[in-house]
């Protein structure tokens, strides 16, 4: 968990600055589409802003079985272990 | 028991919904075919198919007015002319009439239908001759909702709450039409409804009418510039659309509330 925890902080922020989420609401277990209000144009706005981020490129597959936070923080974990 | 007068309403309004679909099902196996095989061009192919459909629509409101089901008041219709190139916001999304009422009036409208009618057999060729958009691609709709609204000189009618209004409860967005705002820079043009008693909504069946006779209300404003709802300059896109979106759903709520 402490391994995660500043990709966690990373993944709140751009929910909070670009998606206007309460901070609050943001926990690992939290479902981006139910809990968070996200829509699936959003969803493609957060991969992009995520590869701006990252500098890598993310393909749909990737991203494919992402519902909450946390899954957000795994695939980008292997993204950038690949 | 009811009183013969809601059973004869009752009757009246089942009537309707038949010939509402023996009258599309034969135009689905007439006109329709006709016209997509005729090589009259895409475009005009279009402007029949709409014209045929919302001539098909208009029998609806006629025969509720005529048998006394439901009563119609538009306000400023005659904006209506001046809708070319706006996108149309309607709300709320009261009943399945509405929608008929628009389009029926402003026959060569683009407008958003389910996906699923794509796959209906007799429904699919209609949409399809009509040229109406799909709701199966988010990304899709807001895209052609743009390029359409910048290329042809008609409106486009999305509902911003996405289904019909659940009654008594507050009214929320998706936040596609602000996408679909944002994207295109058209006028957004304000369409206010309402229906007293509530009817024909997802509630309750259609044949379930309510005790007295019901009116729809539909208000149209003047189109206006997006920027007249939320200052976006400048802001990223999914902030931009998140305010332009709360703005739209705080004018729809004063609106509502004066109609």
């Amino acid at each position: 968990m402490a391994t995660q925890l500043p990709k966690f902080d990373e993944i709140k922020d751009i929910l909070v600055d670009y998606f206007e989420i309460d901070d609050e609401d943001i926990r690992p277990d939290a479902h981006l589409y139910e809990d968070l209000g996200l829509d699936s144009i959003d969803a493609v706005d957060l991969v992009i802003k995520l590869q701006e981020i990252t500098g890598r490129k993310i393909r749909p597959e990737q991203f494919r079985d992402v519902r909450t936070v946390d899954d957000v923080v795994t695939a980008m974990e292997k993204l950038l272990a690949d | 028991m009811w009183p013969l007068e809601r059973i004869w309403r009752s009757i009246g309004t089942s009537w309707v919904f038949f010939t509402f679909g023996v009258g599309g099902l034969l135009m689905s196996v007439t006109i329709i075919p006709l016209l997509a095989i005729l090589p009259i061009g895409q475009e005009r192919r279009r402007r029949w198919a709409r014209t045929a459909i919302s001539w098909g629509f208009s029998s609806v409101p006629w025969q509720i007015e005529k048998l006394g089901l439901g009563r119609f008041e538009i306000e400023n219709e005659e904006l209506l002319q001046q809708a070319g190139g706006c996108l149309m916001l309607p709300v709320k999304h009261p009943t399945l009439i509405d929608v008929v009422v628009l389009i029926s009036r402003i026959p060569q409208a683009d407008c958003v239908a389910k996906h699923s009618v794509w796959r209906n057999p007799f429904m699919a060729l209609m949409v399809r001759t009509a040229g109406y958009v799909s709701n199966r691609q988010p990304e899709d709709v807001v895209a052609t909702a743009a390029e359409r609204l910048q290329t042809r000189p008609v409106p486009f009618i999305i509902f911003p709450e996405g289904t019909r209004t659940v009654p008594g409860e507050p009214i929320r967005f998706r936040r596609g039409a602000a996408r679909m705002a944002l994207a295109s820079g058209a006028p957004i043009m304000p369409v206010v409804m309402d229906c007293r008693p509530p009817t024909l909504n997802k509630e309750t069946p259609f044949y379930h009418v309510p005790d007295r006779v019901w009116t729809l209300k539909i208000r149209v404003l003047e189109p206006r510039p997006l920027e007249s709802f939320a200052e976006v300059q400048g802001l990223p896109e999914s902030l931009a659309v998140r305010r332009l979106n709360n703005a739209l759903l705080s004018f729809f709520e004063r609106e509502l509330s004066e109609l």
